[in-house]
């Protein structure tokens, strides 16, 4: 267990002694884990949980909306749909079914970086799970008339999202903040690219990515580790391996050199402003003064982000600038976890009647006395306890833990959020300032304005 | 290890989700005030989850005065006799906790996350929240306007309006259940102080108010902890929680929010359905499952989404209430396909109140029913909202070891006849919102019920 008692400022005495116990007893997501590798190259990763009645198996392929080419935007995540329509001993719409009727969970994801696919069953039933995706990655059938029916349904997934301003905003502002790398385009994929994709193009994205050594295998739960590593042998280990695919893509943005601005004028009701700054990889040196500059800025509610909690984080700048100070209704800031540098985003929600330059003026001055002035020492206090305590909090259930060892293993390491967190512990206030000043600068940043007109011609019929 | 079952294998209940069910260690204090504390003590756990209610929520609303209970749900944490919204938040934050108060339609929600070591700190902040607060004059009017903006963001958003008139005509606008929690701009505008505080009086009472808990603390320490905190707190003198089930509905059948602006359509279909405490619960529960939940929304899902590929989301609901109930339809749309998807839906609609569930359909139900109740128990997250709901729905200490005998007893033919019972096609209430005209949606409606 680590000791966190060196920080490297000091806490208020009153609550000193609640803020050690946090910082040392706090949870150890890779505690028991155990790693292999199958001779075809596939990572294992095994966490048993005894006290669990349940058991999750999760598998993360390195590829993402990164992997794409313009033309083919949104290829990882509709093969990520394909991956449920059935092939080799699995058929249309059997991986829901076979869950179901275990009373399991099961479900996926496409992300920038990687694509995940999980089922979460009783106990005496991980066979099931490693069947499914043992399945998946050699054999998926991607049939021609599935192909074309799941067209719409990933279409209609898009348009669901464009009806919300919000989304329309950060796919802007996204397109613009990137000359050549492929996070500038949405997961979903453009339109077109989603109208004129063949069978051929999702096939061909399928056999390339989907192969032992591009996963990894995550296992937690109350399973036998020796019998759950001769089942995955049993499963994957015919799989023959596939190309090795090189993690770095050939795309590297230059340094933005000045501000780049969104600007959408929509039927509406409300007023949105959104900020983005260019931020690095999230192995950067960088990276753990800039969760704490987030953490002051706009709150912390955990490092991946997939734990849902109506908390509200209420001590930190943002909100205290721009809710308290009756100028947006809400802000919201996402600070990224991806392997390329990526965009520290922030968005507002404006109430009615406020003017976007008077937005745009509050939380530009707030971002540039955070680049002024180094942070306080209950300013640290808060942002260390919450960034500390929400790594329990995400990592709620083993359906979490193995979320996140399998994201940032592949992102980089399964212990990037424990160094991550640890490295944050001991920041100095003038570092957070330093990463500030270097990041949360007007020439770094894109800013989207929505615009909300009047005459849209909603009316109750 | 097992074989892996076919898709077309009846498998039985599983005795491993049974006995898990009933392994969780459980414990139920009933205070002198009536505050009731369910725990779950978890060894070894050194973080707590907290998820408790008092029913004071819309339906509590007074007359002419719709929002009050969403206000006064909101300032809880603004401010009270000692504590000021600063300094709740500072201490919220600095013990590395969260704390949220969430209005619901019967009741105001509130939840928290913490270490053990603060967790005398964060019920203290609890329970001087409910039992204080002062409603300050400035953290009301910034309240107000937090929602008259998101009554503005809830008009241009197609799902929230679908969900928000299905209520409305299903339940009626202004009855408890049909009315929108926000409020309306005009009756929030006149409430006050003074009525916040009249309506906290009212209806903040220990009587009204459970608190469940999971995570590795010591069970007698933390009883006495609640005692010392909230004992002083006194039971009120009014009327008890009750309000009649609903009678009235809405006038209108049919209500279609035509926004060119917008790409999707999102399509509702409802109905008043049974109250939490009525026997045709759990058949027509089961029912729903087999309709729109299982799986990827079980038949709805499959034959809009999977079959027809018409749409992202084609899901049932059932929202068993304290009074009453509402069972609803839901699909996000491209405008081209809505009414192929409306034929799907109604085909499903059809074949649920006409023909029996098979025997294997309603296995795979029972199974996944027990199973995700069983996983559900391995998040405290999840854990802590499932201990609550048993005090809350008055369902008993005993209730997950009963469940798999509540479910096994089910029979085809008994959901069947609640289904019949509940959903006639003909009084489905229909909203519909996004970029296409009611004329259409009218017309197909009707052809489809007859």
């Amino acid at each position: 267990m680590k000791d966190y008692t060196e920080i490297r400022y000091q806490l208020n005495p009153d609550i000193e002694k609640v803020a050690t116990n946090i910082l040392n007893h706090s949870f150890q997501l890779l505690e028991g884990v155990q790693e292999f590798f199958l001779d075809n190259g596939l990572q294992v990763l095994l966490k048993p949980v005894p006290t669990s009645s349940a058991v999750s198996t999760w598998i993360f392929y390195k590829v993402g909306s990164r992997n794409e080419r313009l033309g083919t935007t949104g290829a990882s995540h509709w093969c990520e749909h394909m991956l449920f329509k059935g092939g080799g001993k699995l058929g249309k719409g059997d991986v829901h079914t076979l869950v179901s009727s275990e009373g399991g969970r099961n479900n996926a994801f496409t992300d920038h970086d990687v694509t995940a696919y999980f089922e979460t069953l009783p106990k005496d039933r991980l066979d099931l799970g490693l069947f499914i995706e043992s399945e998946r990655m050699a054999n998926a059938a991607f049939d021609p008339g599935e192909v074309d029916s799941e067209r719409q349904v990933i279409i209609s997934e898009r348009e669901g999202s464009e009806n919300y301003p919000q989304y329309l905003l950060r796919e802007e502002i996204y397109s613009v903040a990137y000359h050549q790398h492929p996070y500038m385009w949405p997961v979903v994929g453009w339109k077109n690219d989603l109208r004129h994709m063949t069978r051929e193009d999702l096939y061909q994205h399928y056999r390339h990515f989907y192969h032992p050594n591009n996963a990894i295998l995550v296992v937690t739960g109350n399973f036998d580790p020796s019998k759950a590593t001769q089942e995955i042998r049993r499963l994957f280990s015919t799989i023959p391996a596939g190309e090795k695919i090189p993690n770095k893509i050939s795309f590297r943005e230059l340094e933005q050199k000045g501000e780049r601005n969104v600007k959408l004028r929509l039927p509406g009701t409300l007023n949105y402003l959104a900020v983005a700054y260019h931020v690095p990889e999230i192995t950067h040196e960088d990276s753990p003064a800039l969760i704490v500059l987030s953490a002051i800025m706009g709150g912390w509610r955990g490092l991946i982000g997939f734990f849902g909690d109506r908390f509200v984080p209420k001590t930190n700048r943002l909100y205290r600038r721009l809710v308290e100070g009756n100028i947006a209704s809400e802000v919201n800031t996402y600070f990224p976890v991806n392997i390329d540098p990526s965009l520290l985003y922030f968005d507002l929600t404006l109430n009615p009647g406020v003017g976007m330059d008077t937005a745009r003026d509050a939380f530009f001055s707030e971002m540039a006395t955070a680049a002024d002035v180094a942070p306080g020492e209950s300013e640290m206090k808060v942002a260390s306890n919450q960034i500390r305590a929400w790594h329990a909090y995400e990592n709620d259930g083993i359906g979490l833990q193995a979320l996140s060892i399998g994201y940032l293993e592949r992102i980089q390491s399964r212990a990037l959020a424990e160094t991550l967190i640890e490295k944050s512990l001991r920041i100095a206030p003038e570092e957070v300032q330093r990463v500030a000043k270097r990041y949360l600068s007007d020439t770094n940043r894109i800013v989207g304005e929505y615009d909300s007109i009047s005459g849209g011609d909603s009316r109750v019929e | 290890m097992n074989t892996i079952p076919s898709a077309g294998e009846t498998p039985e209940l599983s005795e491993q989700a049974k006995a898990n069910l009933g392994a969780m260690e459980l414990e139920r204090e009933v205070y002198d005030n009536g505050i009731v504390l369910l725990s779950n003590r978890v060894k070894g756990s050194e973080t707590i989850a907290i998820s408790g209610s008092i029913k004071a929520g819309t339906i509590c609303d007074p007359l002419g005065f719709g929002g009050t209970a969403e206000l006064a749900s909101r300032l809880l944490m603004r401010g009270t006799s000692s504590l000021s919204a600063a300094r709740i938040s500072q201490k919220i934050e600095e013990a590395g906790a969260t704390l949220s108060f969430e209005n619901r339609d019967e009741s105001v929600a509130f939840s928290s996350r913490c270490y053990y070591g603060v967790l005398d700190e964060v019920l203290e902040i609890i329970g001087e929240c409910l039992i204080h607060p002062s409603f300050p004059e400035k953290e009301l009017a910034l309240s107000k306007n937090e929602i008259l903006s998101e009554i503005k963001a809830n008009e241009d958003d197609t799902r929230s309006i679908v969900y928000k008139r299905l209520a409305e005509l299903v339940f009626g606008k202004d009855a408890p259940y049909g009315k929108d929690p926000l409020g309306r701009p005009e009756e929030l505008e006149k409430i006050g102080r003074s009525d916040l505080m009249r309506f906290h009086e009212e209806n903040y009472l220990p009587e009204r108010m459970i608190i469940a808990m999971t995570g590795g603390y010591d069970y007698d320490r933390v009883r006495a902890k609640i005692d010392k905190t909230f004992s002083h707190w006194k039971r009120g003198i009014g009327s008890p929680f009750s309000f009649p089930e609903p009678k009235t509905k809405g006038e209108e059948m049919t209500s279609v929010v035509k926004m060119s602006h917008k790409t999707q359509v999102d399509l509702a279909f409802g109905t008043r359905a049974v109250k939490r405490s009525s026997h045709d619960y759990y058949p027509l529960n089961l029912g729903n499952l087999v309709l729109g939940r299982l799986g990827l929304y079980g038949r709805l899902g499959k034959n809009v989404r999977e079959d027809r590929g018409l749409a992202y989301y084609a899901f049932s609901s059932l929202q068993a209430k304290l009074f009453s109930g509402l069972f609803g339809v839901f699909a996000g749309v491209n405008p081209s396909n809505a009414n192929k998807a409306i034929e799907g839906i109604f085909e499903e609609l059809k074949r649920i109140i006409s023909e029996p569930i098979p025997q294997k359909e309603l296995e795979t139900a029972k199974r996944n029913s027990l199973g995700s109740l069983s996983l559900s128990l391995d998040t405290s997250i999840e854990r802590v909202a499932i201990l609550h709901d048993m005090e809350y729905q008055n369902l008993g200490l005993d209730y997950l070891e009963r469940y798999p005998s509540l479910l096994e007893r089910i029979s085809s033919e008994e959901i069947l006849t609640v289904f019949q019972k509940y959903v006639n096609l003909d009084d489905l209430v229909l909203v519909a919102a996004g970029p296409i005209d009611r004329e259409t949606l009218v017309v197909r409606k009707a052809k489809l019920a007859g």
